[in-house]
């Protein structure tokens, strides 16, 4: 069995924990408040991941380990997709350290900066702007559990480069003369292939490196504010879950790859204001990998069971950004189309008895 | 009904067009709202504007519709 790590107050010996928005851990008990820097001090560091010496056998998820709780001596298990990081039974930090040995320390982390007591009263905001939305699923999530989770996340330094072929759309009045000689006008559509070459770099695009959270959720509670970015330290896991990554560089190259077209396409959507409707029709573009870093990013996390069906409700845990995919209340929807075609009709009304 | 609109036909037709349209459109809107949707541009962000420039090879007229 393997000893780890405990972060604990010095005053008291009870737990301590990063406080979000802040550069202090906190005891929960004493009031006693320690800042990271001191911590940083402490720790020595894990071998962190290296993209110059990545060897994909070598990225696997590390093997289920036992640990001993050094304060209460309980046994704790390390399941391959989370860093152990407290003890479920006293409640001390641990320190994950330990499973990030072989070069899998995280390189990056962006610390929580929303408080956990802050994130139900933020969504039930977000909740009640929903109009669709079942009264009752407001109460449901209410009284779930929040938890704040750092979820592992690839960050892509890329470049693209080669030629590109896109479509563009144009629209035109054209004159014409109707069965009757008068002259009229319509709009027509021109459809054009526009060739180009380019070069494209992106940096630290983000990729998330857990196939325990969907990638659709992960893409929308973007973006992160990379100013935030720090150094990894398990300081900053102190009152937090944790996820490992089970998804290597490799396996996330295709999405990557899509990420980067998307990135290209925005681009020409941005540069080439004299052309709408743009996308991609052939892309010649080679990308090259210049560098990867093994990043952990703040989320909260709801789950809960909403009548048949399992509901997860996601907040950014930096900018509080809220995402989720909602049930619609059919009455309420019917309410919103009769009442607004009413009133349009009212006016419609009005107007051709004002004429 | 005619008389809410005076008397034409053509006016009652078009107004239930219009609140029809309306009416759907705003249905539209409310139900996205319910769905995850990731950010317009987001991967634009990302680029880095200094390293990064595109050429116009030629642009190629394919149909009109």
């Amino acid at each position: 069995m393997s000893d780890v790590k405990h972060y604990k107050c010095t005053s008291c010996g009870a737990p301590i924990n990063f406080v979000p928005g802040t550069d202090t851990l906190v005891c929960e008990y004493c009031g006693a408040s320690v800042p990271v820097s001191d911590l940083l001090k402490e720790e020595k560091n894990a071998k962190s991941f290296d993209w110059t010496a990545y060897a994909p056998e070598e990225l696997t998820a590390t093997p289920d380990k036992e640990y001993v709780c050094a304060s209460c001596g309980a046994t704790l298990q390390s399941f391959d997709s989370q860093f152990v990081t407290y003890c479920p039974y006293c409640g001390n930090n641990v320190s994950a350290l330990e499973e990030t040995k072989g070069g899998m320390s995280p390189n990056l982390i962006i610390p929580f900066n929303i408080k956990k007591e802050e994130v139900k009263p933020k969504i039930r905001e977000y909740l009640k702007t929903k109009k669709l939305l079942p009264k009752s699923f407001l109460k449901v999530a209410m009284n779930a559990d929040v938890k704040g989770v750092y979820v592992p996340f690839w960050l892509f330094d890329c470049e693209a480069e080669g030629e590109i072929s896109l479509h563009g759309e144009r629209s035109v009045s054209e004159s014409f003369t109707n069965d009757k000689g008068e002259t009229e006008t319509r709009e027509k559509t021109l459809h054009y292939r526009l060739e180009r070459e380019g070069h494209f770099e992106l940096n630290k695009l983000p990729v998330d490196a857990s196939t325990h959270f969907d990638n659709k959720a992960m893409d929308a509670l973007e973006p992160f504010n990379y100013s935030q970015l720090t150094d990894f330290s398990d300081v900053y896991f102190t009152g937090y879950l944790a996820e490992k990554f089970n998804s290597t560089p490799d396996d996330e190259m295709q999405r990557t790859k899509r990420k980067i077209q998307e990135g290209i396409t925005d681009f020409f959507r941005e540069t080439e204001r004299k052309y709408s409707n743009i996308r991609i029709i052939e892309d010649n573009t080679d990308v090259k990998i210049d560098n990867i870093k093994y990043a952990m990013l703040p989320v909260y996390t709801l789950n809960f069971n909403y009548g048949d069906s399992k509901r997860q409700l996601f907040m950014n845990g930096q900018s509080g950004k809220i995402i989720g995919d909602l049930p619609v209340k059919k009455a309420k929807a019917f309410t919103w189309f009769l009442g607004t075609f009413t009133v349009v009709l009212a006016i419609c009304s009005l107007v051709s008895f004002l004429i | 009904m005619l008389e809410f609109f005076n008397g034409s036909k053509d006016y009652l037709i078009g107004s239930l067009v219009i609140s029809l349209v309306v009416s759907l459109i705003v249905l539209i809107g409310l139900m996205s709202k319910m769905k995850i949707k990731k950010q317009a541009k987001i991967n634009l962000s990302y680029m880095d504007p200094d390293r990064t420039e595109a050429r116009k090879i030629r642009d190629v007229f394919l149909y009109k519709d």
